[in-house]
């Protein structure tokens, strides 16, 4: 039976995208303040205005519901997948008055891909944008890759109740500590080591590069950003490209592995249970696919013919682009068009398959997890061992994860659901995308990596692509970013919202 | 005055040179950063002519000279030059400035050996056609009014929510 929302639980949903709204205005300040210490004042008009618009509006959904603090299930999904919707639009008021955006749309897409830490962009003259702007987009990377119902908890803003549903809603189901407030400080905590650590690192690359301090210290906080919440933004339109570094890509790919790993697996490490690291069946899935993505992308772009370099260097390119897939980053060293052009098909399917695989669950990451990818392999070979195995017996399947578990028939079930959810997704999408007349190939990469929220792009997403097709990458995005179940349950409600709404004007 | 005269100068000596052109069998019309990586792989290490704004900064290179990534049709591209060549940009693009206008004679390479593969220029020469400059910047102060107008509401809505929330909580 489909559970009906009342009009106060529309009215509980309201107020607590309210609460996102509020917390996406207020989180502007910190590119007004970067605006007025680079005294770019056109830019700081822009925040003053972003403020001005989506503060007002978060405080008035807020008065929808000034009393209920609890929040079931069903809130949370329907809270969960409206909020990140709302809160692009919100994140995107600023940036529509960038003047690097031809409409609102391309700045929401970009709001939204930020925030989904997928990283496509469709932003014009990035080279000349101001240092406030570049700062919001990363900073949407910083409040998404935590999850913006995870840095609304830390700040504790109006969500005393009901914090570990919207957490679960917000594709996040294991608690790292006994309280959901000390698990979401913990994530920051993680989040600001690496990201102070890769700062610092990042900073040294850059003085050695030859940058200014100033320009130096914004570049490295905002790789750290990109990079560890595996977002894939630059800050020039060439993005890890403009440096010419390997050093910059050495610090790059340690980041990404980290912000690819999950937040639990990172509490057990900081607790000295390092054997949890190749004991974990997420790692080492993650682990093997790398290895052999590398392994099987590196021989691809020698069959190529197009890199004749060193083994080493065909290594470097192939394992890099690999990682960024892999973990969702997007930070890409070649021009988008080389992609189909220069890198060969080998390479090509290496770089799908690691981009559809995603990273670890409760990480930053997207695409459909190393956790369930273990679990469907090892379902398959209980089955295979069962068919062999005489009739009377009982077979049971262990895996590591976090501690021993026993594979459960619901366990391998949920985990082939959401495996068949981005499946269908991406071959969706690849194909919305040859509707609209681009190459196949270039269409179901770019699907994967926006449903996947990974970012690597072979240059169809741009502002000049079509409306449509902005509007499906975004829905993929969102859809990807919460692993679908949180926006399936908003359309289920909205759905019956309509049908008994007609239902009553029949009666009438 | 000085720079207008300066960047003449420079255009001419390198129309009268003309050895860029020749040597890259060009009619005379350079590439655009876009047009150079979308170039025919069977030109990959053919020397080329392209123009575009420098960006940024110009950057260390290991092993020595510098990359200039300039910026054309929405399209960076690297340009490896000697630290001379370099030191010749005076304005490179960011949100203040529009960078110097150059044009560059060099290799192309799809995946240079040299450099991990990269694809890149490697500059023979470099010319400054149009020196930058400071840009000019709008501001539109009816952003702030509108905002500002905007931050009082927003402060008056969150008092009356608390006191709608108070009266109900009691």
């Amino acid at each position: 039976m489909w559970l009906r929302l009342r009009l106060s639980d529309l009215r509980t949903i309201v107020h607590f995208v309210g609460v996102f709204v509020v917390g996406i205005g207020a989180a502007m300040i910190v590119p007004l303040a970067t605006a007025v210490l680079w005294r770019e004042w056109g830019a700081a008009l822009d925040y003053i205005l972003g403020m001005g618009v989506t503060l007002p509006f978060g405080f008035l959904l807020m008065h929808a519901d000034v009393v209920r603090e609890r929040i079931t299930y069903a809130h949370a999904f329907s809270i969960t997948a409206l909020g990140w919707l709302v809160a692009s639009l919100a994140a995107a008021v600023p940036l529509a008055f960038s003047g690097n955006y031809p409409t609102y749309l391309d700045a929401a897409f970009d709001a939204l891909s930020g925030l989904t830490t997928s990283g496509l962009t469709v932003v014009t003259q990035l080279d000349h944008m101001a240092q406030a702007h570049n700062m919001w987009r990363h900073l949407t990377h910083l409040i998404g890759g935590q999850g913006i119902v995870v840095a609304a908890l830390s700040l504790a803003v109006g969500l005393k109740g009901g914090g570990f549903s919207l957490y679960v809603a917000e594709a996040r189901d294991e608690r790292i500590l006994p309280n959901i407030l000390h698990t979401v400080r913990f994530i920051w905590v993680v989040t600001a080591t690496y990201v102070g650590l890769g700062t610092a690192v990042l900073f040294g690359v850059m003085l050695r590069l030859g940058m200014t301090p100033g320009r130096g210290i914004l570049h490295a906080f905002w790789a750290a950003i990109a990079t560890y919440d595996t977002g894939g933004f630059g800050p020039q339109s060439m993005n890890a490209m403009y440096y010419h570094s390997s050093t910059f890509e050495f610090v790059t790919v340690l980041l990404m592995i980290a912000g690819a790993l999950n937040f639990n697996l990172h509490a057990q490490v900081w607790r000295g249970g390092y054997d949890e690291l190749w004991r974990n069946i997420e790692t080492r899935v993650l682990a093997f696919n790398i290895l052999v993505l590398s392994i099987a992308g590196s021989a691809g772009l020698a069959a190529s013919r197009v890199f004749s370099g060193a083994p080493f260097e065909l290594w470097r390119k192939g394992a890099y682009h690999v990682l960024s897939a892999h973990t969702g980053t997007g930070h890409q060293t070649v021009y988008t068009n080389q992609w189909l052009t220069d890198m060969g098909p080998g390479f090509m399917a290496a770089i799908l398959l690691a981009m559809a695989a995603g990273g670890a669950v409760s990480s930053t990451a997207g695409g459909i997890k190393a956790l369930r990818i273990g679990i469907i392999v090892r379902s398959l070979m209980q089955q295979v061992k069962e068919a062999l195995a005489p009739s009377a017996a009982v077979s049971r399947t262990r895996y590591h994860h976090l501690r021993g578990q026993i594979l459960t028939p619901q366990v391998a079930a949920a985990a082939a659901m959401v495996f068949i959810m981005y499946a269908v997704t991406y071959v969706t999408g690849g194909f919305i995308g040859a509707e609209y007349g681009y190459d196949l190939r270039g269409a179901m990469f770019e699907s994967i990596s926006a449903t996947a929220n990974v970012g690597l792009s072979t240059g169809i997403t741009s502002a000049a692509m079509p409306v449509g097709l902005k509007v499906t990458y975004m829905l993929q995005m969102w859809a990807g970013r919460l692993e679908f179940l949180a926006v399936l349950a908003l359309f289920a409600h909205l759905v019956l919202g309509i049908r008994r709404v007609v239902s009553r004007v029949g009666r009438a | 005055m000085m720079r207008f005269l300066m960047a003449l100068a420079l255009t001419v000596a390198f129309a009268a040179s003309g050895s860029g052109m020749a040597h890259a069998g060009l009619s005379g019309d350079a590439m655009s950063p876009a047009e150079v990586v979308a170039i025919d792989r069977a030109r990959d290490g053919s020397v080329i002519v392209v123009e575009g704004e420098a960006i940024g900064e110009h950057l260390r290179a290991r092993g020595g000279g510098r990359w200039v990534n300039i910026l054309g049709d929405e399209t960076g591209l690297g340009i490896w030059v000697t630290d001379a060549m370099a030191e010749g940009i005076e304005y490179f693009g960011d949100h203040r400035h529009d960078g110097d206008i150059v044009r560059v004679v060099g290799v192309v390479n799809i995946a240079c050996d040299q450099h991990a593969g990269e694809f890149d220029v490697h500059a023979e020469s470099l010319a400054t056609i149009a020196v930058g400059g400071p840009r000019e910047m709008e501001i539109q102060p009816i952003k702030g009014v509108v905002g500002a107008a905007g931050m009082v509401l927003a402060f008056l809505l969150w008092r009356y929510y608390r006191q709608r929330r108070e009266r109900r909580m009691l």
